[in-house]
């Protein structure tokens, strides 16, 4: 046997035999894929329930799920604020005519001159929080109750507890429109003060009865209308 | 005959394991690169199935059940205290009792609150605040603490008195600042603002309060610093220290804020002054609390009383269980 007979032989072997590995190549592919998409069944259909309940899931959540409420003053909460920035300035001037009387002695001017810069902190609250949207305006109530801040020191006192009194129940009315929580947010943090301011004014009055001292019956608020 | 008349069969053993081990190993690695449920972690063999928990979800319904649980775990402090005269000076005990009614009325509005809003009246007291703060605190007034390995045991507090106004005051306190966050959260403007009437009704109990608790002048009535501010030319004559000791229950002295006789070798902790308007707009920070004799080292039991949170709100998915 020739090397050269060998070569042939060989070629004649070897001939063929790249078909057979191709067909082997191609069907071992082929079988690859094939066991690769058995695989893969049980994970699509998985997947496919999967998403089939996500969605469900998500409906659900879509009916329970409250819609936030706005942070910033809506329009209707801008003329709100700017009442609520009014009766502030309101309270701040009559506080003023009570602290130009001399018939209080040092305790009570000083709860009188705190309760004072209390109204004014709330009229610069309300100012950053409107900006030239703020009305800067005192309340027309200014002139009903600025003989009542001018009298003797018990009548001041009185005629401050209401004030107080109704300084809370129209922020309290005000609160029931606010769609905003920013200006909600404010005009709670103003009330529950001003809440206190008429407990210790009816303490620094005399008053010794709960009723009176907790405010049981509160006065009737401020509206803009009235304003 | 040559090697053509004798072909290799078309899949040998070698080549059946090749293609076995090869369709196995891969459907291996495309089963693990494969979609798993989604938030839940691959798992290998068979294990129990986990539970998940409840959706916690702070609705205006969760915010009024804590509501009610509020006010029950204040009642439950009321009721603890009242008529029993260790704890609180029979001459308060007309003002506490309108104080517990005052709350009674304010749990039956939350929880007409969330019925209306279609949720299930809460009926219990708050299981976080009544675990962490009321259980601790009357403990300590009234029984003290246990000896540990550390710490030498506690007597109950010298002054139960003291500590149990000073507590109403820290709870009117918190109920107040409670209703104020509130506020912000509520999504719909009504609940804020029955919120924040009961919220003011807390906040003249607290002011009360203070005015029993604090019998200095102007110091019970308005936080000093703002009281100096507003006159700064003239400011008030009597002065209240910002941090006292107070014996309310020495009425030789009116029960006033004095410095430490300091019987005891050992200082103890100082309780700080409550005033009538402590600030001018209303905080939600934490309010301090100081109860119960002190520690060998006179410390006494200091609580952060804070406004309740996620880990404290009552959410829909939970049962009272009282």
């Amino acid at each position: 046997m020739s090397i050269s007979k060998g070569f042939f032989v060989d070629n004649d072997v070897t001939e063929p035999a790249p078909a057979d590995n191709a067909n082997l190549r191609r069907r071992l592919l082929g079988i690859g894929l094939g066991g690769a998409a058995v695989s893969l069944l049980p994970s699509l259909i998985g997947r496919a329930n999967a998403t089939t309940t996500t969605t469900a899931t998500s409906a659900t959540t879509a009916v329970t799920t409250t819609t936030a409420p706005p942070k910033r003053p809506s329009d209707d909460d801008v003329t709100l604020l700017g009442f609520a920035q009014s009766v502030e300035l309101a309270a701040r001037d009559l506080y003023d005519v009570a602290l130009g009387s001399d018939d209080f002695d040092d305790n009570e001017r000083a709860v009188l001159a705190t309760i004072r810069e209390s109204h004014d902190a709330y009229v610069a609250a309300l100012s950053a929080l409107l900006g030239r949207q703020a009305p800067q305006v005192a309340n027309a109530v200014v002139e009903d109750l600025t003989a009542s801040f001018g009298g003797d020191g018990p009548s001041v006192l009185q005629a401050a507890y209401q004030l107080e009194s109704v300084a809370v129940a129209t922020h309290i009315d005000i609160l029931r429109e606010l769609q905003g929580t920013d200006g909600a947010s404010l005009i709670a943090s103003i009330l529950i003060v001003e809440a206190r301011h008429g407990t210790v004014l009816a303490h620094l009055n005399g008053a010794t009865a709960l009723d009176d001292l907790l405010v049981n019956t509160e006065a009737g608020a401020l509206t803009p209308a009235e304003g | 005959m040559s090697r053509h008349d004798n072909p290799s069969p078309l899949l040998g053993r070698r080549d059946v394991l090749r293609i076995g081990g090869f369709t196995v190993a891969t459907a291996t690695v495309i089963s693990a690169c494969g979609e798993h449920e989604r938030g839940e972690v691959g798992r290998v063999g068979a294990v129990p199935t986990t539970i998940r928990l409840p959706d916690a979800r702070t609705t205006n319904v969760a915010l009024l059940r804590t509501a009610s649980s509020l006010e029950r775990s204040i009642i439950n402090v009321y009721s603890q205290v009242i008529g029993n005269s260790d704890l609180l000076d029979p001459k308060y005990d007309d003002m506490a009792t309108r104080f517990m009614q005052d709350h009674a009325g304010h749990a039956e509005l939350f929880d007409q609150l969330t019925t209306d809003a279609g949720g299930t009246a809460w009926t219990c007291g708050n299981p976080k605040i009544d675990d962490v703060i009321i259980n601790p605190i009357m403990k300590r007034i009234t029984v003290g603490a246990e000896a540990t390995a550390g710490a030498a045991a506690i007597e109950p507090s010298e002054d139960p008195h003291r500590d149990v106004l000073n507590f109403l005051h820290g709870l009117e306190s918190l109920a107040g600042a409670t209703y104020q966050s509130l506020v912000a959260l509520f999504s719909d403007p009504t609940p804020r603002a029955e919120a924040m009437t009961v919220g003011a009704r807390a906040a003249r109990h607290a002011a009360l309060l203070a005015l029993t608790i604090n019998p200095d002048r102007p110091g019970g009535l308005v936080n000093f610093a703002d009281a100096v501010n507003a006159e700064p030319g003239s400011p008030p004559t009597t002065v209240a220290p910002p941090t006292t000791l107070q014996n309310i229950a020495n009425q030789a002295t009116g029960g006033s804020a004095v410095p430490t006789p300091t019987p005891t070798p050992t200082a103890q902790t100082e309780i700080p002054t409550v005033t009538a308007i402590p600030s001018q707009f209303g905080g939600l920070g934490a309010i301090q609390l100081v109860v119960g004799r002190g520690d060998e080292n006179g410390t006494r039991l200091k609580i952060n009383l804070e406004t309740p949170s996620l880990n404290s709100f009552v959410f829909e998915y939970m049962t009272p269980s009282c």
